[in-house]
């Protein structure tokens, strides 16, 4: 038993499984970046669709509805527009990304009040989510999806502050250390946010089984 | 180490979040307690419940109109706002804005100081049409001293300036004079007239007067009346 744990502690630590984020940029990006500094709109685009997908998950993911995150997405491009005068190279462009992305998350959240997390069958119905092929068919499909619904009510039921490190630590792959340096706060802060948030997902994930079952 | 730490830290330790001291002990905590063993296991399947939930998957046009908006907003920051201003609207007006209100401080000290000078400039020449005092030319032509010797009979400064002349400084009016008078009708006491000597300063505000009344005090013999009146007529 403690060895099978310790397979499983390995295979969630596989770089496949989580994010990885190099430090710095490479040079392709590096060149972009230039180019968009001097102004070359094609440079800002091709930056846009390099990230648009990541941007927006993450900011559907710390938001929890579609409109909140395409609004957040855009804003998020335009202060990468703004400030990218003052991004140094030196810098992780991820991190520097990410704390744009956390900041205008947090504007929109403090702006608004906190809406129910949409549904995903919904979303998928109104054309905002695009359905995922699943190659189990539409059966596995349904599952999936039960699953998303489960992870966004889940979600929804922590804290901003927790919700922010959960996502960014179990979601998005970043350490604790990084984590701590993208939301200003100390280490021991965001271990103690995201204990916090693990053991109310498992409780909620728990409950929700329970219920569908019964 | 008790099964209640584990409890608690467990929710860390699948992570890989505790300190390796940390972690240690509960990896052999756990060796040793199939309850807690058990936890674990339960936590790690969590784990990979929440995190093989795949991305979530914005079709093309979702992602099209966040690059569209975002480009249109980037558009009004980049002048949109001012477009109807023309050339003006391209201008940083970010420190012309910040600059506006040293601008009006600084534009009113200058007209506060422009003012005063006038001011104080005008003082001089309405002393020069009293008492003589100035550099303006007479009627006749002399240029009078900045210098009066000797008690010269002086006529009231008519000056609405009444904070940079004291009553105090200000000579009273010939005849006027009490003072005056008292000393010419009394002639024991007034065998000298008081002598009096005023400096006209650069500073129009500032003059020099000496003035030294004979009091009680025996008075040394001068000049006879006549010289001074001279002298006096000399300097008018």
């Amino acid at each position: 038993m403690p060895g099978e744990i310790a397979e499983i502690t390995q295979v969630l630590r596989e770089p496949g499984l989580a994010v990885t984020h190099a430090k710095g940029c490479d040079s392709a990006l590096w060149h972009l970046i230039e180019a968009a500094r001097q102004g070359d709109a094609a440079s800002f685009d091709e930056i846009m669709v390099r990230y648009q997908r990541r941007v927006l998950n993450t900011a559907w993911r710390m938001l929890g509805n579609t409109e909140d995150a395409r609004d957040a997405a855009q804003d998020v491009f335009l202060r990468v527009f703004k400030y990218l005068k003052s991004y140094r190279s030196a810098e992780d462009f991820d991190g520097w990304l990410y704390r744009i992305i956390v900041n205008v998350c947090r504007d929109i959240a403090r702006k608004r009040p906190p809406a129910p997390p949409a549904s995903y069958e919904a979303e998928v119905q109104n054309g905002e989510l695009a359905g995922i092929a699943v190659a189990g068919g539409a059966e596995e499909s349904a599952i999936q999806s039960q699953q998303r619904n489960i992870i966004a009510e889940a979600l929804a039921t922590l804290s901003r502050k927790e919700r922010e490190a959960l996502v960014l630590r179990d979601l998005e792959g970043f350490s604790t250390k990084e984590v701590a340096r993208l939301l200003g706060s100390s280490q021991t802060t965001v271990r103690s946010q995201i204990s916090s948030a693990r053991k109310k997902i498992k409780l909620f994930k728990d409950r929700m089984m329970r219920q569908r079952r019964g | 180490m008790d099964c209640k730490y584990i409890t608690d830290k467990v929710w860390l330790y699948v992570e890989g979040d505790l300190q390796p001291t940390k972690q240690q002990m509960v990896t052999r905590h756990i060796a040793s307690c199939r309850q807690c063993a058990g936890l674990v296991d339960e936590v790690i399947k969590s784990q990979q419940w929440l995190k093989s939930r795949e991305a979530e998957r914005f079709d093309d046009a979702a992602l099209d109109s966040v690059r569209s908006g975002a480009r249109q907003r980037i558009a009004e920051l980049q002048g949109g706002r001012f477009r109807s201003l023309g050339m003006f609207g391209r201008l940083n007006w970010k420190p012309l804005i910040i600059a506006c209100p040293i601008l009006v401080l600084m534009c009113c000290f200058a007209a506060y100081w422009i003012l005063d000078t006038r001011r104080i400039s005008s003082v001089p020449r309405s002393i020069a049409r009293n008492d003589g005092y100035s550099q303006d030319k007479h009627e006749n032509g002399a240029v009078r001293p900045d210098i009066g010797v000797r008690g010269a009979a002086k006529v009231p400064v008519e000056s609405h300036h009444k904070r940079r002349i004291s009553r105090r400084t200000r000579p009273a009016p010939p005849g006027n004079s009490r003072v005056q008078d008292n000393l010419m009708a009394n002639d024991e006491t007034y065998q000298w007239p008081p002598l009096r000597i005023e400096i006209q300063t650069e500073d129009p505000n500032v003059r020099i007067i000496w003035f030294a009344s004979p009091g009680d005090a025996p008075v040394p013999s001068g000049p006879d009346k006549s010289e001074l009146e001279q002298e006096r007529l000399c300097f008018q």
